[in-house]
């Protein structure tokens, strides 16, 4: 197993590190999807992660609210108008096998509670961004604390319960009117903002109940299969770590608030991955990752279909190990539909956050642009988190209601090349005053507007043979040896605030050349690509017909949450390749050790 | 490396394996008898026979020791690998209900490499940073596979040989350019140790400690007074293993249990106090029953129901007596780092200030640390070890004698002042184990309060303080006492009362702060001859939290200053306990 600095730069470059989310709006990484028809040969065997019958904790969470928003309205200079209390009972389960033997295995059950509550009115509140400060503080989220106090009960017992969120409530009441003292002097010696929205949105009582979720799978058999799996390696001694993982969560989400709303629902999600290092030559390491996610444990794939990827992706890091690396570059490309995907997640999607646009720290690209062509005519953005499936493919950004209670909508971004809107959670902005449903959030973070299942669409299409033509006279044509075919990403990260360049980057896995003058094509490792957002947009020629969905995580200022993009091969007219970081060490100096059961 | 072998032959020192062999260490005397020796080979080829997890270290170890080389670098000349099991449950519950239940599992490896000689190798100058110091946790597999062991120890040894030859070079290029003057070496011979014990394992049924954890936290809804609390156990079971390329075999597993109860509360003026309780245990089974930790539970909510109305402190210079409690949380702050030998990170030699043969302490007062003693009092000591973290056995130091400092805990590498290793590396640095402070003055605590007294009325005070208690460094976060930090930015305690020099009447405070307390102070500290007990204290080491065992009497010291209660306060919640609105006369 990597040690931890070296897990934690991998983790880095694949875009796991929180910390990197700091920094930069966004950062995702991927998980693969495997098409809900196949089933599972997997006998389940009764493990349930969480079976509960559990008003309780509705009720305590509903209690609790009435009695704050009835005692604590008027008792304060600033009034209480909105409280919302978010509870979500996670459960997880990590399985980790590495050349044959199981290198974790751990469970985990918390709960997270977040309490959102607004003082002073609509117009106006204590979530009203401080302007000439860093952000303000972290919002209230009572998780899994140490042992002075602060963890929320696993139990549903309503006294510890209500006791919980009454010190939670009392501590969120006595920031809020700090803030919202703070908020409005500054608002008092700052020049007016360019964008003078209120500070939330009118929203509808919701009210929806879904039975309590039971994930069961056969713990046992899963191990035997992740040991065979992951054994699969020793074949390959080039590899020095590897791992094959299945993680299941299932979250219970609980939400009351002030206007009535009352959610319960859940969130299932079955991932099998695995991941490969390997040393080139030169130092630098090169890795790969695969996987699939579905929300069901039916559609997880068979024993046979897991070896299968286990192998290919053994003999693809062996090949990127092999394959020289590639060089700083600019020129034509065609980014392949995952890699499509996060391109447009990247570039267009952070960037019509709607919370993004009033922002002043924020670059706000498209603030100002709505009705204004922004991509080439035949290109058509949505996003849509109604959806669970495109072309039977489990889409893993689906969910009915978000973060802050509001059902889920379909939203056309962009129409026939022209933006028309954006992500909306509950702030709104100029000339889009409600939420269509987008204000998300990691269990226990304050909800913003985040991507769900981004679907790029195109009325240019041509078939795959053609566009491969087409990246090759448009590579002669700007007098290059040779255009690029990226078909494997790991993910990316953007940045979209004022204080630090504004671009995006995407982290490929695989790069290939392929030659203007016949020669066969070659593979090549080790780059990013970079850009920026409004001339990237402008420069897509044509798109293939085959469409393909990148699932993943995508991590921002609301916490890590499951996310999808869907589009069709896209050729790019110039795309801009930098040097990744290599790391500078030799491979290892001795042979891997001599097995003993071979 | 496969041994055949008879297994008959090593029924006897099976049977004897829980002691420790000594065999004759390299170039070190010997320190066992051939019988020995030879009951030491027996036992390790049996160990690594039976043991995988030892077979696959030991084959990795000699494989990197025999051909881990780069071309115009030197083999390495010692390597070790530490492979630690552990597996770990953790409850906590508050105001009746569960909010943590876990058990974990995780193996940790340490795979170290030196490069050089033991004059100057690659951790000299600081070379390699802490790491090199160190070695490196990496997680390893969990189950017992030869093949994926020696597959993660195989890259981790890879890491950590280039490591150590790069510190190398920039430690003997750095050594081209200063003269050092006694210079201490880089390290240190140790015997030889074979020493096979059994592992540990998690045995407690965690579904009923939970039930026990839940049921204990409930008893807070009784008090009214209380805002928070919180119960938290952990039961732990650690397996260490550990082989060196001198033929050191080491394993031996270790168990313990602890539970803490922390509680606050708050004044009408805003000032929140709080106190802690902890019990610990060798195993979970020898926690107190059920019974008496809800009686330590009421007491603690008594303790601070009383506290919270307490009279509020007030700045106050003079003597003060820490009671055998309160005295274990600070003298814990204080000795460990007159008594420890320290590393000379980032240098060779810095001026080590250690006053050895020096007087540190009154001249009554002498402390002793064994970290092999089990128990005083019939009270089990649960922060000791036999061997240490570098396979050294561990060995009772008198550390002080009648005030003067005759020794320091040591580890392999060496400074000015130590040669050797006694047997004190734990994590990564040197620790004691359990401190034993004793007093030959005679004076029982009841002579020592009436000395406070005097001492007061000498320097024309009112009033003297007693320190009962200082919350346990446990509590929140586990956030340590420390003299060092703590001289200017002062720390809230727990138990102080105040003690007329007329009437000898005392009076509970709340809100003390202790604000500075010198060493020197320590010259003239007395201790209590009648009234040592044991008290377990927080000690995270370089590498690892843990405890230290301090076995301490009541000690009076002559002139310490604590600060006026914090200025600022949060203010009492808008809105009472849900739990108890509407209950006239309920809870206490």
């Amino acid at each position: 197993m990597q040690s931890p600095p070296g897990a934690l730069y991998k983790r880095l470059i694949a875009g796991l590190s929180l910390s990197l989310s700091l920094v930069c709006n966004c950062v995702l990484y991927a998980t693969a999807a495997e098409p809900a028809s196949i089933k599972s040969a997997v006998e389940e065997a009764a493990t349930p992660i969480k079976s509960t019958d559990d008003k309780v904790v509705l009720e305590a969470m509903e209690e609790e609210l009435s009695r704050s928003m009835a005692k604590l309205k008027n008792v304060a200079s600033a009034p209480l108008y909105f409280i919302s209390y978010s509870v979500y009972d996670v459960a997880s389960q990590d399985l980790v096998a590495s050349y044959g033997a199981m290198a974790q295995d751990e469970e985990s059950h918390n709960r997270n509670l977040y309490v959102e509550l607004r003082v002073g009115d609509k117009n106006m509140d204590n979530s009203h961004r401080l302007r000439g400060s860093l952000p303000t503080k972290s919002p209230l989220a009572f998780g899994r604390g140490g042992f002075g106090g602060g963890a929320f009960p696993l139990e549903d017992d309503k006294d510890a319960i209500r006791n919980r969120l009454w010190n939670a409530t009392d501590a969120a009441f006595k920031r809020a009117q700090t803030d919202y003292m703070q908020i409005k002097t500054n608002r008092d010696i700052r020049i007016a903002e360019e964008d003078a929205s209120g500070d939330f949105s009118e929203a509808e009582k919701q009210v929806y109940i879904e039975p309590v979720g039971d994930l069961a799978i056969d713990k046992k058999a899963w191990i035997e299969r992740l040991r065979k799996a992951s054994a699969i390696y020793k074949e390959f001694p080039e590899i020095d770590d590897s791992s094959v993982n299945f993680e299941v969560e299932q979250v219970r989400r609980y939400l009351v608030n002030s206007e009535g709303s009352r959610i319960e629902d859940n969130r299932k999600s079955l991932r099998i991955t695995t991941r490969a290092n390997a040393v080139a030559k030169d130092g630098m390491v090169v890795r790969l990752y695969d996987g699939v996610e579905v929300p069901k444990v039916e559609d997880l794939p068979s024993q046979e279909k897991i070896e299968a990827m286990v192998r290919k992706l053994a003999k693809e890091v062996v090949d990127l190990r092999n394959a020289p690396p590639a060089q700083p570059f600019v020129g034509p490309a065609i980014l392949k539909s995952k890699a499509a995907g996060v391109f447009f997640h990247e570039v267009l999607g952070h960037r019509v956050e709607g919370h993004r646009q009033k922002d002043e720290t924020e670059g706000r690209t498209f603030a100002q642009k709505v009705g204004e062509q922004i991509m080439p005519p035949f290109m058509s953005v949505s996003d849509d988190p109604t959806r669970d499936t495109f072309d039977k493919h489990p889409l893993v950004g689906y969910y009915k209601y978000d973060n802050e209670g509001v059902p889920a909508q379909r939203v056309q971004l962009v129409e026939k090349g022209v933006l028309r809107g954006f992500l909306m959670g509950r702030s709104p902005i100029r000339n889009f005053d409600k939420s269509n449903g987008h204000g998300r959030g990691a269990p226990g973070s304050a909800p913003v507007a985040r991507q769900g299942n981004l679907i790029v669409d195109s009325d240019n299409r041509v078939a795959n043979t053609k566009l491969r033509a087409m990246l090759i006279q448009e590579a002669k044509a700007q007098h290059k040896p040779y255009g690029l075919i990226i078909d494997e990403i790991s993910g990316g990260f953007t940045i979209t605030q004022t204080f630090m360049p504004q671009s995006y980057s995407l982290l490929p896995l695989r790069v290939t050349r392929v030659y203007v003058d016949g020669r066969p094509d070659q593979l090549s490792r080790g780059v990013n690509i970079v850009g920026t957002p409004l001339g990237s947009l402008e420069r897509i020629i044509c798109a293939g017909k085959d469409d393909d969905t990148f699932n993943g995580r995508c991590g921002a200022e609301s916490g890590w949450v499951p996310v999808s993009a869907t589009s069709p091969s896209l050729l790019v007219r110039t795309i801009e390749l930098e040097k990744e970081y290599k790391q500078q060490d030799q491979p290892p100096i001795l042979p891997p050790p001599p097995a003993e059961n071979k | 490396m496969k041994t055949n072998f008879n297994r008959r032959k090593f029924i006897r020192p099976l049977a004897i394996a829980l002691s420790i062999y000594l065999t004759t260490g390299c170039g070190s005397a010997v320190l066992a008898a051939s019988e020995s020796s030879q009951v030491g080979q027996n036992l390790e080829a049996e160990t690594y026979q039976s043991d995988v997890v030892m077979r696959a270290m030991k084959d990795e170890l000699d494989r990197s020791m025999k051909s881990l080389k780069l071309p115009n670098y030197p083999l390495p000349y010692f390597g070790s690998c530490t492979v630690t099991d552990e597996e770990f449950a953790q409850i906590s519950a508050s105001f009746g209900a569960l909010s943590i239940k876990d058990v974990s599992r995780n193996r940790q490896s340490d795979f170290t490499l030196r490069v050089g000689d033991k004059q100057l190798d690659n951790t000299t100058a600081g070379g390699g940073g802490l790491r090199a110091l160190l070695g490196m946790q990496s997680r390893l597999v969990q189950e017992d596979n030869y093949d994926a062991i020696r597959r993660d120890l195989w890259t981790q040894a890879d890491r950590s040989y280039k490591q150590a030859v790069e510190s190398l070079t920039s430690a003997r290029a750095q050594m081209n350019y200063v003269d050092v003057e006694d210079k201490p070496d880089a390290f240190s011979d140790a015997p030889t140790i074979v020493s096979v014990k059994k592992e540990a394992h998690l045995t407690a049924d965690v579904d009923e400690w939970a039930m026990r954890v839940k049921a204990l936290s409930a008893i807070f809804k009784e008090y009214k007074t209380i805002k928070d609390s919180s119960v938290y156990m952990n039961i732990r079971a650690r397996t260490t293993r550990l082989v060196n390329s001198e033929g050191s075999i080491v394993k031996y597993g270790e168990t313990g249990a602890l539970i803490f109860f922390g509680a606050s509360s708050q004044n009408k003026d805003g000032m929140t106090v709080s106190d802690g309780e902890f019990l610990a245990g060798e195993t979970e089974s020898t926690l107190p029953s059920q019974a008496e930790m809800e009686k330590v539970v009421r007491k603690l909510c008594d303790r601070v129901s009383g506290l919270v109305v307490a009279q509020r402190a007030q700045e106050y210079s003079g003597p003060v007596l820490f009671e055998k409690e309160a005295a274990a949380e600070l003298l814990s702050s204080m000795l460990p780092s007159l008594v420890c030998a320290r590393h000379e990170m980032g240098g060779v030699g810095a001026d080590d200030t250690h006053k050895l043969n020096k007087p540190i302490l009154a001249g009554s007062i002498s402390v002793v640390d064994d970290p092999i003693q089990k128990e005083f009092k019939a009270k089990f000591l649960k922060s000791g070890w036999d061997i240490d973290y570098e396979g050294v056995a561990a060995r009772r130091l008198t550390l002080i004698d009648k005030g003067i400092l005759k020794t320091l805990c040591s580890t392999r590498t060496p400074n000015r002042v130590m040669k050797v290793s006694n047997g004190h590396n734990r994590g990564g640095a040197a620790s004691p184990g359990h401190l034993f402070v004793s007093s030959d003055a005679g004076t029982s605590f009841a002579a020592l309060r009436q000395k406070l007294i005097e001492a007061g009325k000498k320097e024309g005070l009112e009033h003297v303080l007693i320190v009962r208690r200082i919350r346990p460094s446990f509590a929140s976060g586990g956030q340590m006492l420390d003299v060092e930090r703590f001289n200017g930015n002062s720390i809230s305690l727990n138990q102080v009362v105040k003690v007329d020099v007329k009437t000898g009447s005392e009076q509970l405070l709340r809100g003390a702060r202790l604000k500075n307390i010198s060493k020197k102070n320590l010259l003239t500290m007395q201790a209590a001859s009648d009234d040592a007990d044991v008290y377990v204290v927080n000690f995270p080491t370089d590498n690892s939290s843990t405890t230290i065992g301090m076995v301490t009497p009541s000690v009076l010291l002559a002139d310490v200053d604590f600060a006026k209660p914090l200025h600022t306060t949060e203010k009492a919640p808008y809105l009472e306990n849900p739990y108890f609105e509407g209950q006239n006369g309920n809870g206490k």
